[in-house]
C-alpha cells in the first residue's frame, strides 16, 4: 500500500512515465510495492562532497595511460 | 561413494553410487581406468529420469547429447589423450548461460523458445575440458525473484525437504547437485544467487571475483554485479571448475586481464596464521538471524581458531546500506535490461518477477549516480577492513530453508540474502559453504570473503575447514533408485551403478 507521502495518483504517474501499462491487479501491486522500493531509496546516503565518484568510473592500467 | 573392484584381464567394475561421486573421485577413477564417462552419464541421466519429477530442478536434460560426448570422452581418455580433471565428468548449467542450439530460456516466457546461436564462454571452457553437459538447470525468472508458480516451469525444490525453498536464484542448480544428480553446476550471481541456493542445500558456492570469469554469454541481471560461479558438493571440487572457467575474455568488457592462479594446488596450504575477521555485527545486530545460523557460525570461527587461523572480530558497515545500494542498482540495471519488454509485454513475465522489476519506475538517474557513489564507499571501507586481515568470515544467509509456501512477495525487498550482497557490492571472492545441520536437519552455511583476485586463499580456508568437519557425509534425504546400469559392448569396459 501507498503510505500517506505518495498518493495513488503519483503511482500512476510513474508508471506512465515508464511507459508501462498495468492491469488494474499489477497496479495494486505496485502500489503494495512501493514503500518498500521508496525505502530502499531513501535510505541512500545523499549529503556527498561534489567531488565523491561513482563506483564504476574507468580506471586505466598504467601501461594505457603511458601510450 | 564408490568402490572399486579390480578385474581380470582389464575388465573393471565400480560399484556404489555413483550419484555421490565428486569430481575428484570421479576424475581419479576414470584416471586410473576405473569407471567409464559413459557408464556416469547413463547413471545420472537415469537418476534425473526418476528423481528431477519430484524437484523440479531441470528445464532440459540433453541426454542424447551427454551420452554423445560422454561416448567422445570416453574414447579419447582410453586413447591417452586425457584433457585433465573434468574429462568426461557431467555438470549441469542454469538457463540464463547461453548453449548454442540448446534453447536457454531464464525460465520465463519471454524467452521459453529462445534457442542461442552461440555458446556461452563458459560452457565453451567447461567442454573444452571435456565435461559433459547434461541439461539447463532451473532458475528464478531472468535469475532474479523468488520461487514462482505462474512461470512456465515449476520452482525448484530443495532436497533437504521438498517443501521448503532451495534459495535464490540458482535454484536449480542447488537441488540438482545436493540430490546428486549432477556433481557440478553453473550458476550466476548479483546478490548471492549462487550462495545462496549453497547455503540452502548444503553445498559449496563461490562468487569469483568480479572480472575473473566472463560473462559473455550469460544473459545480464544486473551489469554491475553479475558473476558466473560453480556450485559443487566439496570445496576441491569448486576449485577444479574454478580452474577451467577463470580467466580473461576480451569480449567482456569487464573481465581483467590477470594471471590464473592455481586453485587446486593452493588447497593445500598452510592456513595457520591466517588472519580472519569476523563480521560479527552482521548476524548479531544488523539483520535478524535463527539463533542456529549464529550458532553455526561462532562454533565455525573456534573450528578455524583450532586450525590455527588468528580469528579478531572486525567492523564493516552495516548490512542496510549494503543492501539499498545492491537493490538500488540490481533494479535500474534490470529495468534497462528489460525496458522494451516492460512496456510491451509485461504480461509474460510472472508476478514476483513484475513485482521486483516494476518499482524500478521510481528509481531516478539521481537515485542510480548516488548508489554507484555509495558502492565506491563501501568498496574502500571493505579494502580498509582487509588492511588487517586476510579473509572476512560472516553467516552466508540469517535464516534457514523457509517454507515455500510461508515466502512473501514482500520478502524480495528484505534483507534476507544481506550478508551475501556485502561481497556483490564489493567485488571481491566470497564461498559459502555448510557449516553444521539445525535440528530438523536443514543445513547451516557460513561465507568466507577474500580481497579481490585472492579467490584461492578463501578457497583454501573453506577447504581446511570441510577437511576438519564430517558435514560432508550427510547427504539428503532422497532416494535415487539404484540401476543396473547398462553393459557395454564386449571387450569394453564394464561399470554398473548400485
Amino acid at each position: 500500500m501507498v503510505d500517506d507521502k505518495v498518493s495513488r495518483r503519483e503511482v500512476a504517474a510513474l508508471v506512465k512515465w515508464a511507459g508501462m501499462e498495468l492491469s488494474e491487479a499489477q497496479f495494486e501491486q505496485f502500489c503494495e510495492a512501493f514503500p518498500h522500493a521508496a525505502r530502499m531509496i531513501e535510505s541512500l546516503p545523499r549529503d556527498r562532497s561534489r567531488w565523491d565518484e561513482l563506483a564504476n568510473v574507468f580506471e586505466f592500467p598504467p601501461e594505457d595511460a603511458e601510450q | 561413494m564408490a568402490a572399486t573392484t579390480a578385474q581380470p584381464q582389464g575388465r573393471w567394475l565400480v560399484t556404489g553410487d555413483l550419484h555421490h561421486l565428486t569430481i575428484a573421485e570421479g576424475a581419479r577413477l576414470i584416471g586410473q581406468g576405473e569407471l567409464s564417462p559413459v557408464a556416469w552419464t547413463e547413471r545420472l541421466l537415469e537418476g534425473i529420469d526418476a528423481v528431477d519429477p519430484l524437484l523440479n530442478a531441470f528445464i532440459t536434460v540433453t541426454g542424447e547429447r551427454a551420452l554423445s560426448q560422454a561416448k567422445r570422452a570416453e574414447k579419447e581418455i582410453q586413447g591417452g589423450h586425457c584433457r585433465g580433471p573434468l574429462h568426461g565428468v557431467p555438470f549441469a548449467l542454469k538457463d540464463v548461460i547461453d548453449t548454442a542450439a540448446i534453447r536457454t530460456t531464464a525460465a520465463s516466457k519471454v524467452c521459453a523458445d529462445r534457442v542461442p546461436e552461440r555458446d556461452a564462454a563458459v560452457f565453451r571452457r567447461l567442454e573444452t575440458a571435456g565435461a559433459v553437459l547434461l541439461g539447463k538447470l532451473t532458475t528464478h525468472e531472468f535469475a532474479q525473484g523468488g520461487p514462482s508458480f505462474d512461470l512456465p516451469w515449476p520452482p525448484a525444490r530443495n532436497p533437504w525437504d521438498r517443501r521448503r525453498f532451495t534459495g535464490s536464484t540458482s535454484s536449480g542448480a542447488g537441488a540438482a547437485v545436493a540430490a546428486g544428480l549432477t556433481p557440478a553446476a553453473l550458476g550466476t550471481d548479483q546478490g548471492g544467487s549462487v550462495r545462496h541456493p549453497a547455503a540452502h542445500c548444503g553445498l559449496v558456492g563461490l562468487k569469483p571475483t568480479n572480472g575473473l570469469v566472463s560473462r559473455v554469454g550469460a544473459i545480464p541481471n544486473s551489469f554491475s554485479f553479475d558473476c558466473v560461479g560453480p556450485l559443487t558438493w566439496t570445496v576441491e571440487d569448486c576449485a577444479i571448475v574454478l580452474q577451467a572457467i577463470a580467466g580473461y575474455d576480451p569480449e567482456d568488457p569487464a573481465s581483467a586481464d590477470v594471471s590464473v592462479s592455481d586453485y587446486r594446488a593452493a588447497l593445500s596450504g598452510d592456513v595457520r596464521k591466517m588472519k580472519v575477521g569476523l563480521v560479527r555485527h552482521f548476524h548479531d545486530s544488523d539483520i535478524d538471524t535463527n539463533a542456529e545460523v549464529k550458532a553455526g557460525v561462532e562454533r565455525g570461527a573456534e573450528v578455524l581458531g583450532r586450525l590455527g587461523a588468528e580469528v579478531r572480530e572486525v567492523r564493516l558497515p552495516p548490512l542496510a546500506d549494503f543492501a539499498a545500494c545492491q537493490w538500488t542498482i540490481t533494479c535500474a540495471e534490470l529495468n534497462a535490461v528489460h525496458e522494451e519488454d516492460l512496456r510491451h509485454r509485461l504480461g509474460d513475465f510472472g508476478e514476483n518477477t513484475r513485482y521486483r522489476l516494476v518499482p524500478g519506475a521510481m528509481i531516478g538517474a539521481v537515485d542510480y549516480v548516488q548508489a554507484q557513489r555509495l558502492r565506491r564507499d563501501l568498496v574502500r571501507q571493505i579494502d580498509a577492513v582487509f588492511e588487517d586481515v586476510d579473509v572476512l568470515l560472516t553467516a552466508t544467509v540469517p535464516v534457514l530453508a523457509p517454507l515455500i509456501e510461508d515466502m512473501k512477495l514482500a520478502s524480495i525487498f528484505s534483507s534476507r540474502g544481506g550478508m551475501n550482497m556485502a561481497f556483490s557490492v564489493g567485488g571481491g571472492p566470497a564461498v559459502a559453504f555448510c557449516c553444521g545441520f539445525s535440528e530438523a536437519g536443514l543445513p547451516l552455511s557460513m561465507q568466507i570473503a577474500g580481497r579481490p583476485f585472492d579467490d584461492a586463499s578463501v578457497l583454501k580456508l573453506a577447504h581446511a575447514y570441510e577437511q576438519a568437519t564430517p558435514w560432508r557425509d550427510r547427504r539428503p534425504p532422497i532416494e535415487i533408485p539404484q540401476g543396473e546400469g547398462r553393459p557395454h559392448d564386449e571387450g569394453e569396459k564394464v561399470s554398473h551403478g548400485g
